[in-house]
């Protein structure tokens, strides 16, 4: 096996030394510094695919269960989330447009399933204009096309203090309901449209982002 | 140690430097090679040098994965080496307008949003930096510049318009698209 590997799963590849006869010192040169070519470009390119393909980013803030890119729309983008760009064709949110966070999971860290019932509750940080979103992993829009896999600032139902209360689920919920269909992983996603946050790490650390609590599982079942 | 243990240990930490420099030699090549990059995926929907209104995003017509099903948006692909690009697109009463400059592989280089419209416009001129010096070098010494440009990292890349309508907005979202215009700008 020379030829270059190209996919992370050849991990394995030991070239066995090519020389026969060269015994006993196991690092001679040829094979040795074969071997530890090829076994050095493995992993190089395993652990590139494994950190691009959990989404890894040094850039990253969680606030609670939600996590921002603060750089990723802006020129000064770490190498890890402009490799993740070219690789999934993505476009991000510019730093003039706004931020963008994403919840995978509740408050307690258990996974978002479309199947569950979760309720959205608190406050979003100041900006002129918000949106909040359930799509699966790949970004397609659960709910079906009744338009309601989704809330902005405008549409949502809001208390008398100004907070709201927005129910996530399968069934039909009485107030700021968001439909969810399917039964895999659900992202919530929750994009502020100019915001004095952008840009600003430590403000962002801070900011007050609506918890995720869990009602019921299980489905209509 | 014995000698064979100085030589394993060695080779171990050769592998891991070979595969710290493998690591981020791909990392930063992939942004080049990528072959489903943003301006890809757009390549095959868009023509260059024109505006498309893009399918919302969410859903499975969507060029783009990841985009907002709120947002209403129009995009234009260039290659500066045809020439710079004229950008411009007229203000409403949209709850947001944005207008923002990516590079091939999708990183925002540069973006308006209608806090900077003009005389209700959003209005600038894409350029590599070749291209800004000759513009300069252009600029009469007594009439001041009032275009905005930019200097763009790469010659291509896309312009992308995106429009938050108020509430059942569609109609909105669409007039407001249709304002949005690129051309090519040949030099005098």
């Amino acid at each position: 096996m020379i030829g270059v590997a190209d996919e992370p799963a050849d991990v394995d590849g030991r070239v066995p030394p090519r020389e026969r006869g060269a015994r006993s010192d196991p690092a001679l040169p040829g094979g040795g510094v074969l071997a530890i070519a090829v076994v050095g470009l493995a992993l190089g390119l395993a652990a590139t695919a494994i950190v691009l393909g959990r989404g890894w980013d040094p850039g990253a803030v969680a606030v609670g269960p939600w996590v921002t890119h603060p750089r990723i729309g802006t020129p000064s983008i770490d190498p890890y989330a402009r490799a993740e760009l070219a690789r999934s064709g993505a476009v991000p949110m510019a730093s003039s447009e706004g931020l963008s966070f994403a919840a995978t999971t509740d408050d307690t860290g258990y996974r978002l399933v479309s199947t569950c019932t979760y309720r959205l509750s608190g406050a979003v940080p100041p900006a002129r204009f918000w949106t909040l979103t359930a799509t699966d992993r790949a970004g397609l829009t659960l709910g079906g096309d009744a338009g309601r896999s989704a809330f902005t600032s405008t549409t949502v139902i809001r208390d008398a203090s100004g907070g709201f209360v927005i129910e996530a689920g399968p069934e039909a919920r009485p107030g700021n309901w968001m439909a969810l269909s399917g039964d895999g992983p659900l992202t919530l996603t929750l994009r502020l449209y100019d915001t004095p946050l952008t840009g600003d790490t430590g403000e962002i650390a801070s900011a007050a982002l609506p918890g995720i609590t869990r009602e019921s599982c299980g489905g209509p079942g | 140690m014995s000698q064979r243990g100085i030589v394993a240990s060695l080779s171990l930490l050769a592998i891991l430097l070979v595969a710290g420099i493998v690591h981020i030699a791909s990392l930063l090549v992939l942004p080049r090679v990528a072959p489903d990059d943003a301006f890809a995926r757009l390549a095959a929907v868009t023509p260059e040098g024109s505006v498309s209104v893009l399918a919302r995003g969410g859903s499975a017509k969507a060029a783009l994965p990841g985009r907002d099903p709120s947002l209403a948006t129009a995009v234009c692909r260039y290659d500066l080496d045809r020439g710079p690009l004229r950008v411009s697109a007229a203000l409403g009463d949209e709850a947001f307008v944005a207008l923002t400059l990516h590079s091939r592989s999708g990183v925002a280089f540069y973006g308006l949003n209608d806090r900077s419209g003009n005389e209700g416009r959003l209005e600038l001129v894409v350029m590599t930096g070749a291209q800004l010096d000759e513009a300069r070098s252009r600029d009469a010494a007594d009439a001041p510049v009032r275009d905005v440009r930019v200097a763009a990292p790469q010659p291509q890349g896309f312009v992308m318009f995106d429009v938050l309508p108020r509430i059942g907005g569609e109609v909105e979202a669409r007039r407001a698209l249709a304002s949005m215009s690129c051309r090519v700008e040949h030099a005098p």
